[in-house]
């Protein structure tokens, strides 16, 4: 059958109407408020630094993917416990996980740097040698410092040497 | 003398079955898109090699393996930068490959099945800059894979091998570490053939309009020789970018914070993500559906884009939606949580 423009413009609506339904029918992803919520400084502004304050001393608890440490020790919601997991609680859904029967949410709402409690954060002020920074990657200018700084200046200035000779004698063009 | 060599030399390795003739205005940039993402997908194939000689795929040293590489390794920091921006430069040439084979509707019979390629092509890429995002293993790289799992968890059965429950007890870091660097490459290159080997048999797809069809053919050789001058333009670009500006590296993530933002290529998904959690799952699914339908639903003979108001409509509202997706998403907070 050859569509026409207007049957095409049909079959497209129809298209994008029918996808997104299975995905409506499957949402699934509230998740119940974790009982021990660190909290933060509030939310990062660009580039700034994301401090989440910790009633515990830090711990390699949230660091760590091969964590082992018990879950009363962290503060943070570890995503495995065992060595050869990296995420071990996977179904961000919620549901229940056979090898780790604790499901911990690994974005947990209180965690939203958008939903977070600046009052609490204000009360555990005095807790700076409690509290671990997440500093937000961002692009950064090189360093002339940079190891083999002036070797990559070599590199970048022989490839535009050659683009420019290409660009000039234009060979077998 | 030399003639005589280089005559002998095109003979013995058969150099001389490229000379056949290609439409004239294949040497130009907007005919020459997908050579130079080419030319950015082998400089990430060879800087990615290099790098794998540094990278310890292990969830425990992943990231301070990419830190060491940056600050002791000698070179390590240029080397990663390359890579990285090969990875952005190929997406905008890939991005304006597509529009241009939009625009000059190069889809329509009988190229249906190489934009089909071209497709499945785009679909590689986007998994191969999504495993590279996440194996840095960063805050950034953690919650992608947070949310790509919570894709895959509603995916059900589907899903099941995209997550660890599939081979528990092996780091999922590097399975994705083994999809980045071997799965998702091979299964490029294999596309990438078959994408050259369709526009070598239908042959490059004529240019529309007024100005096409001068009639002007140029040896293959000659486009041979342009497109290595566009990738050496595309090399001195990334070398450059990489002696500027480092791309970002965090530290180790702490788990269960949801504080950063994806790549910019992925940064419209967060804002759709923003308005309605599903869109996770529903707009890859409607872009990827979207773009499959369009050698089929477009069928007209037209192919000059000033005689095509509704397509060029189409990819208009397409680019000023993404457009501002990305924006939004660059400016907006997430307001929910996963």
């Amino acid at each position: 059958m050859i569509l026409t423009r207007k049957n095409s413009v049909a079959l497209m609506v129809l298209l994008m109407l029918l996808v997104p339904l299975p995905a409506v029918a499957h949402t699934g992803h509230d998740r119940p408020t974790q009982e021990t919520e660190p909290s933060t400084s509030g939310a990062p502004a660009s580039g700034s630094e994301f401090r989440l304050e910790q009633e515990e001393p830090a711990s390699e608890a949230g660091e760590n993917l091969y964590s082992v440490e018990s879950p009363e020790k962290s503060t943070l919601p570890g995503l495995g416990t065992s060595p050869a997991s990296p995420l071990s609680r996977t179904d961000l859904a919620g549901r229940k996980n056979e090898m780790f029967p604790t499901p911990a949410p690994l974005m947990d709402p209180g965690m939203n740097p958008a939903a977070m409690d600046h009052g609490s954060h204000e009360k555990m002020g005095g807790h700076d040698s409690h509290s671990r920074t997440i500093e937000l990657a961002k692009h950064k200018p090189v360093p002339t410092s940079a190891p083999g700084y002036g070797v990559a200046v070599g590199i970048t200035l022989l490839s535009a040497l050659v683009f420019g000779a290409l660009s000039f004698m234009r060979p077998g063009e | 003398m030399a003639n005589g060599m280089i005559e002998t030399l095109k003979r013995r390795l058969g150099l001389q079955l490229l000379e056949y003739e290609i439409p004239g205005h294949a040497n130009s940039i907007k005919y020459s898109l997908g050579g130079m993402t080419a030319s950015s997908f082998g400089i990430l194939l060879l800087s990615g090699i290099l790098l794998a000689q540094f990278y310890v795929p292990d969830p425990e040293r992943a990231n301070t393996s990419v830190h060491y590489l940056m600050d002791q390794v000698y070179l390590g920091w240029f080397l990663r930068g390359v890579h990285f921006w090969a990875g952005e430069v190929l997406t905008v040439t890939m991005v304006l490959h597509l529009i241009r084979v939009f625009c000059t509707a190069s889809y329509k019979n009988p190229r249906e099945v190489n934009w089909l390629l071209g497709v499945a092509l785009l679909l590689m890429m986007v998994n191969l800059l999504f495993t590279g995002t996440v194996i840095k293993w960063d805050q950034e790289a953690y919650e992608a894979l947070a949310h790509f799992l919570w894709v895959a968890g509603q995916l059900g059965f589907v899903g099941l091998p995209l997550t660890e429950k599939f081979a528990q007890g092996v780091p999922l870091l590097s399975r994705i570490y083994m999809a980045h660097i071997s799965l998702l490459p091979i299964v490029t290159l294999l596309l990438l053939g078959l994408h050259l080997f369709y526009v070598k048999y239908h042959q490059l797809s004529p240019q529309p309009g007024p100005s096409g069809g001068t009639g002007k053919r140029i040896k293959f050789t000659q486009h041979m020789a342009y497109l290595q001058r566009a990738g050496a333009g595309i090399f001195f670009l990334i070398c450059l970018l990489a002696l500027l500006i480092s791309p970002p590296l965090g530290d180790k993530p702490v788990l269960g914070m949801e504080i950063t933002k994806p790549p910019w290529q992925f940064v419209w998904i967060y804002a759709l993500e923003n308005l309605w959690v599903p869109s996770l799952i529903a707009a890859p699914l409607v872009i990827l559906m979207g773009l499959v339908s369009v050698p089929f639903v477009d069928r007209g003979p037209e192919t000059y884009w000033k005689r095509r108001p509704l397509a060029m409509l189409v990819l208009l509202g397409t680019i000023l939606i993404f457009a501002g997706l990305i924006l939004w998403g660059e400016v907006t907070t997430m307001t929910h949580s996963m």
